[in-house]
C-alpha cells in the first residue's frame, strides 16, 4: 500500500492562535518536529519541539532537509551477538511523528523518496517511519534568492502530494487536506480548524511562475538526455568539487547509503546503514581497484543525469525539487542552479 | 525466494569447502531451516546472493551451482576483501547469512535450442558454470557448446577437474589458456581473446561472457569484430553493491541499477547505457 493515499482536496482554515494551540497540544501527544532557530548560528533546523513557542515561523527554509526523520544519517538495521543469525534482533523502531513547517520543495523531495523506496523492493526501514508520520507543510509565498521550485514544478504552493498544506492568508492560514492520513489527522483535531476558505492555488502558481522562472526543465532534460552539453562544463564542475559530499547530504532526495558492521563500545554489535554520496569515489570503486566511474567529470555528470533525466523518466517528477541548499553549502563554489542554466544553453 | 525479509540474512550452514586455487574456494551451502517454497534450488543461473558474515559485512556473490541440482547451492569466492577474507576462515558446519537470490538471470529459456559459446576469464567462470551445469542437466534442450577459458597462470585455473570433464563430453569443446608461458604448461598461451581463432564462423552461437572488466571489454570487441550481433552477446556485470535491491545506489549507472536491472545484460543494452562495462 502506498505511503500516501491522495484524496480530493478538502479546504478549511485555521487562525494563528488556534494553530499555536494545536501545536502545543501535539507537542504533548506525539513527537512533534518543527523548525527551530538556533540563536548561536542564526540558522533554522528541524528539531523535536516540547513547547510550541520554540517554533520559528520566520524562515526561508531549514539548513538541513527533513529526510533525516525517515532516512537517518545513521540507522541500526539490526543488532546481533557473535556469529549466529539466531541472535539477530530488529533495529530502530518507528514512532508517530508530526512534521510541522516543511516547505513545498521538501514535501516533493519526500515524495521522490517515497516512490524510490516503494518501487521494486519495499524498504520498510524508511516506509514504516513514513507511514507513522503526518506532514504539515507551510507553503511559500515567493521564491528566495537561491531556490527555484517554480522551475522544477515543485512549489512554492502545491496542488497535491501533501497531507496538510497551510497557506498564509493575512494573520490566518488557508488549510488544505490532501491525503487519507491528513484527513484522519484533521478529523482528530477538527476543533482547532475553521470553515473552508477559497484559495486559487493555480493562480498563485501562475503568478510565481511569471516572475520566478529560472530555467525550462524540459530543455534541460533534453540537453542532458541528448548529451548536448559541452564537456568543459563537466570538467569545470569536477575541478571545483572537493568530494566533501555536503550537497548530497543536504539534498532532500539523495538516498545513497553504505552498510557497516560494528560493535558499540559497551554493548551489542550492530549492522548500520549510513548516508553515502556519489561524490565520494569509494562509492563505485571495487575491491581490486576497478572503478566503472573513470573520472571526476563522469562522477559529477552522473548526478545531473540522475536527478534531471533518469528520475524524471522513472517518477515523472524532477529529482531536484529546487530547494537550493546545495548552492549555499559548496566549498568549491559549484552552483547547481547556475550549472543547470548553463546546461539549458548547452554548457 | 531464499528469504523475504529485505535486509535480514537467513542462516545457511557450510556443508563443504573445496580449495579451487591458492585464493579461491568453493563453498557448498544448505539452509539451517526451511519453510514451504524456500528451498536451496529456488534460483536461476546468473542470480546472485548477498553473503553475510556478522561482524564483517556483506558481499554480492553469484551462485555457481545449477538449480537442477537440489538440496544445496554453491558459491565460488576469491579471497579479496574483508567479507571474502572472513569467509575464507570458515569451516564445515559454520554459519553464513544469505539474502536473495537477487537480480535477473541468464535467459536460459530463450537460449533453448541454441548453440552456446562461453567466454570466461579468471573467476568469471563461476557464474557461467551455473549455466553450463544447467545445460548439461537439460542436454537435449541446447545445441553444441564451446567454452573458451583464460586464467592468469595455471595456478589460477578454477574448476580444473570440471573443465576436463566437460572436454570429454559429446558436443562440448573446451579451450583453456593462461596469460604467459609457464614451466609445466603445454597448453595454449595468451589472453582469452587469442583463442578466438577456435570460434571463427560460429557467430550463430549465443555468446555468454564473464570475467574482469578489461577482459569483458576485449572479448566483446573481438566478438563484434567476428560477426556477432550485439543482442547475441550476453554478459554479467560485477559492481560495488551494498543492498542488492536497488536502494543503496552503489551499482547505479546510466539510469540502471546493476543489482535489479542486471547483473545480466546483452551488449546491446550495455551499449545503450553509454557507460563502460
Amino acid at each position: 500500500m502506498p505511503v500516501v493515499t491522495t484524496i480530493q482536496i478538502m479546504n478549511a482554515s485555521i487562525k494563528n492562535d488556534d494553530l499555536l494551540k494545536l501545536l502545543q497540544r501535539l507537542s504533548s501527544e506525539v513527537t512533534l518536529i518543527g523548525p527551530v532557530r538556533d540563536e548561536r548560528y542564526e540558522d533554522v533546523n528541524f528539531l523535536p519541539v516540547c513547547d510550541a513557542a520554540q517554533i520559528c515561523f520566520d524562515y526561508e527554509n531549514t539548513t538541513t532537509s527533513p529526510k533525516e526523520f525517515f532516512f537517518p544519517q545513521s540507522e541500526c538495521m539490526f543488532t546481533f551477538s557473535g556469529a549466529s543469525h539466531a541472535s539477530i534482533e530488529a533495529g530502530d523502531i518507528a514512532e508517530d511523528i508530526v512534521l510541522f513547517g516543511i516547505r513545498s520543495c521538501d514535501v516533493k523531495g519526500i515524495e521522490v523518496l517515497d516512490r524510490f523506496y516503494e518501487r521494486n523492493f519495499e524498504d520498510n526501514y524508511y516506509l514504516d517511519k513514513r507511514r507513522r508520520s503526518v506532514l504539515i507543510s507551510l507553503a511559500c509565498s515567493q521564491l528566495n534568492d537561491q531556490c527555484f521550485c517554480t522551475s522544477t514544478h515543485t512549489g512554492p504552493v502545491l496542488e497535491g502530494g501533501f497531507d496538510i498544506q497551510l497557506i498564509g492568508a493575512g494573520d490566518d492560514y488557508a488549510v488544505q487536506v490532501g491525503s487519507q492520513k491528513g484527513l484522519e489527522f484533521f478529523e482528530k483535531y477538527r476543533a482547532f480548524f475553521g470553515p473552508a476558505v477559497d484559495v486559487d492555488v493555480r493562480r498563485m502558481l501562475e503568478q510565481a511562475g511569471q516572475t520566478g522562472l529560472k530555467f525550462d526543465l524540459m530543455k534541460v532534460y533534453e540537453n542532458l538526455r541528448g548529451d548536448a552539453v559541452n564537456q568543459d562544463l563537466w570538467e569545470d564542475i569536477a575541478g571545483r568539487c572537493q568530494s566533501c559530499g555536503l550537497c548530497l547530504f543536504l539534498c532532500p532526495t539523495c538516498s545513497c547509503y553504505s552498510v557497516e558492521d560494528g560493535a558499540r563500545p559497551a554493548g551489542e554489535s550492530r549492522r548500520t546503514r549510513q548516508w553515502d554520496a556519489c561524490y565520494f569515489r569509494g562509492l563505485t570503486r571495487m575491491t581490486g581497484g576497478h572503478d566503472p566511474i573513470r573520472s571526476n567529470a563522469e562522477m559529477v555528470k552522473r548526478k545531473y543525469n540522475h536527478k534531471l533525466v533518469q528520475q524524471i523518466d522513472e517518477f515523472e517528477m524532477s529529482g531536484c525539487t529546487g530547494c537550493g541548499r546545495c548552492n549555499l553549502c559548496c566549498v568549491g563554489n559549484v552552483n547547481w542552479l547556475e550549472n543547470i542554466i548553463k546546461i539549458e544553453r548547452g554548457g | 525466494m531464499f528469504n523475504n525479509k529485505l535486509y535480514i540474512p537467513r542462516a545457511a550452514i557450510v556443508q563443504d569447502t573445496k580449495d579451487l586455487t591458492y585464493d579461491t574456494r568453493l563453498y557448498t551451502l544448505k539452509f539451517n531451516s526451511h519453510s514451504e517454497g524456500d528451498a536451496e534450488h529456488n534460483y536461476m543461473p546468473g542470480h546472485f546472493v548477498q553473503v553475510s558474515i556478522l561482524g564483517a559485512g556483506e558481499a554480492p556473490i553469484s551462485v555457481c551451482s545449477s538449480p537442477t541440482q537440489q538440496g544445496y547451492f554453491q558459491l565460488c569466492v576469491r579471497k579479496a576483501g574483508r567479507v571474502t577474507g572472513a569467509l575464507a576462515s570458515l569451516k564445515s558446519g559454520d554459519e553464513v547469512g544469505i539474502r536473495g537470490p537477487y537480480g535477473n538471470f541468464f535467459p536460459v529459456e530463450q537460449l533453448r535450442g541454441q548453440p552456446l559459446l562461453f567466454v570466461a576469464g579468471g573467476i568469471g567462470l563461476a557464474p557461467l558454470r551455473s549455466v553450463i551445469k544447467y545445460v548439461i542437466d537439460n542436454r537435449n534442450d541446447y545445441g553444441p557448446v564451446v567454452i573458451l577459458y583464460g586464467a592468469r597462470t595455471k595456478q589460477d585455473i578454477i574448476f580444473a577437474d570440471e573443465l576436463n570433464e566437460w572436454l570429454a563430453r559429446q558436443n562440448f569443446k573446451v579451450f583453456t589458456t593462461i596469460d604467459t608461458v609457464q614451466p609445466g604448461w603445454s597448453g595454449h598461451v595468451g589472453v582469452v581473446t587469442t583463442l578466438f581463432d577456435k570460434v571463427r564462423g560460429l557467430s550463430d552461437y549465443k555468446a555468454l561472457v564473464c570475467g574482469p572488466p578489461i577482459m569483458i571489454h576485449f572479448a566483446i570487441k573481438e566478438l563484434l569484430g567476428s560477426g556477432w550481433a550485439a543482442q547475441d552477446i550476453i554478459t554479467t556485470l560485477e559492481r560495488h553493491m551494498k543492498c542488492g535491491v536497488g536502494k543503496c545506489g552503489h551499482c547505479y549507472i546510466g539510469g540502471k541499477y546493476v543489482c535489479t536491472d542486471g547483473p545480466v545484460f546483452t551488449y546491446e543494452q550495455i551499449d545503450a547505457l553509454k557507460v563502460p562495462v
